[in-house]
């Protein structure tokens, strides 16, 4: 056996884990090599000096401290053990889209089904095919917000209507050129704007349209000595 | 009425989950007595050692919830432990102390005062583990202080086997070469006799 070895041996025989014919070798080896003897005598001084390290006592009152500063600590998610989700509550939450979902789909279904129900409720093999259910649909009051639906729907395009022009209106305040291009327009196809524009400004034409005389040619039958004036 | 023996580590950490304050008590007084040696080795004060263990239980307390029973609950329970124990040696690494006592042993003695006592080797030995490194010190600790096996010891630390080893003989060699020079009279006086060898 070389040193080496001898030293691996010496550390094994530290956790006592050298068979007995190993032992006897190391025996045969430190018996002659100096160094390794006092590899092996140093290595038992530190086991029994561990051994005999002083040992400090914790207080004796080590279990009350701990105890007043279990209950004394703050109920945090962390601490409280009656907020640790329970495995029923995980799943319900893990599932809880899943039948928010369900739900919704029912809803639809259920609204669904009563429309048509309501609308085809004088059809005999409807409300027999759909029995109990289009019955419970048929018993419910008439809503009364489909007419008025219809009439906001009206107000509401004429509301849009009338929001749209006077968007035209504010946009052509100040242009001059598109208001008139504008006017010519509508008074060809329609006879003008009527009395909403009565209030708006006059251009210069408007101004030699009024001053201008128009002399009309006057047809005379023949032979008519009347003058035309 | 529990039976403190009786009841095994897991049988006591599902009590535990229940709120079973008297199986948490069995619990502490288990572990605390280990815990206490180990983290008072790592930091050299009983106070902090102690402020330590109170630390380690109420952790336990707070999260025993989350515990994995697929790990030793042992393991678990010195993890925190020891986690708890290198936070506080990285804190008190970045306040310096110095110890007096050193100052005065460099002062007053010289270098290479022989061991002619071998119960001094003892008082040696306790300011050498303390100047071991921090990843030396913890697998010594816990294998030749707290004898644990090293199969518990590479869990705790989360390191292989083999360098579990290692660092546990680095640290013996460590001590040993600390000590080795005054213990070269105690050598000289015990020449000869292969008894204190513990060979035979």
């Amino acid at each position: 056996m070389n040193c080496r070895k001898a030293r691996s041996y010496i550390l094994a025989s530290y956790d006592e884990e050298l068979s007995r014919s190993e032992k006897k070798e190391l025996l045969k080896h430190i018996e002659n090599c100096t160094r390794c003897q006092k590899e092996k005598l140093y290595l038992e001084q530190v086991r029994a000096g561990v051994k005999g390290l002083p040992e400090a006592r914790l207080s004796d009152d080590f279990n009350n401290k701990l105890f007043a500063r279990i209950y004394s600590a703050p109920h945090t998610e962390a601490t409280k053990m009656s907020n640790v989700p329970s495995v029923l509550a995980y799943h319900f939450r893990m599932i809880t889209p899943v039948l928010a979902a369900a739900v919704a789909v029912f809803v639809l279904v259920w609204v669904g089904v009563g429309q048509f129900a309501a609308n085809n409720s004088d059809n005999p093999q409807i409300a027999d095919v759909e029995g109990q259910l289009i019955q419970r649909v048929n018993e419910r009051p008439v809503p009364m917000i489909e007419e008025s639906y219809s009439y906001s729907a009206n107000g509401l395009a004429f509301s849009v209507a009338k929001l749209e022009s006077l968007q035209v209106a504010a946009s052509l305040k100040d242009n001059e050129l598109l208001f008139r291009r504008l006017r010519l327009e509508a008074a060809r196809n329609f006879g003008g704007f009527g009395n909403g524009l009565n209030g708006m400004r006059k251009t210069g034409d408007d101004e030699y349209n009024a001053q201008r005389k128009y002399i009309y040619p006057v047809v005379r039958p023949a032979g008519s000595d009347r003058q035309p004036y | 009425m529990l039976s403190r023996e009786k009841l095994s580590d897991t049988d006591l950490m599902k009590r535990i989950q229940k709120e079973d304050m008297v199986a948490f008590n069995i619990f502490v007084d288990r572990y605390k007595n280990r815990l206490f040696t180990v983290i008072n080795r790592m930091l050299d004060s009983s106070e902090e050692a102690e402020e330590i263990v109170q630390e380690t239980f109420l952790r336990v307390y707070q999260h025993c919830s989350t515990f994995d029973f697929r790990f030793a609950v042992s393991t678990w329970v010195y993890t925190i432990a020891l986690n708890l124990a290198r936070n506080e040696l990285r804190r008190k690494k970045r306040i310096k102390f110095f110890d007096i006592e050193d100052f005065k042993e460099k002062l007053s003695a010289p270098e290479k005062k022989p061991i002619s006592d071998p119960s001094k080797i003892a008082n040696l030995l306790g300011k050498a583990v303390r100047k071991l490194p921090d990843k030396y010190k913890e697998a010594f600790i816990l294998r030749d202080i707290d004898q644990l096996s090293y199969e518990e010891i590479a869990q705790i630390l989360s390191v292989p086997l083999g360098t579990v080893k290692s660092r546990v003989n680095r640290a013996r060699n460590l001590l040993r070469d600390q000590l080795k020079p005054r213990m070269e009279e105690y050598y000289e006086l015990s020449k000869g006799s292969l008894l204190h060898l513990g060979v035979l």
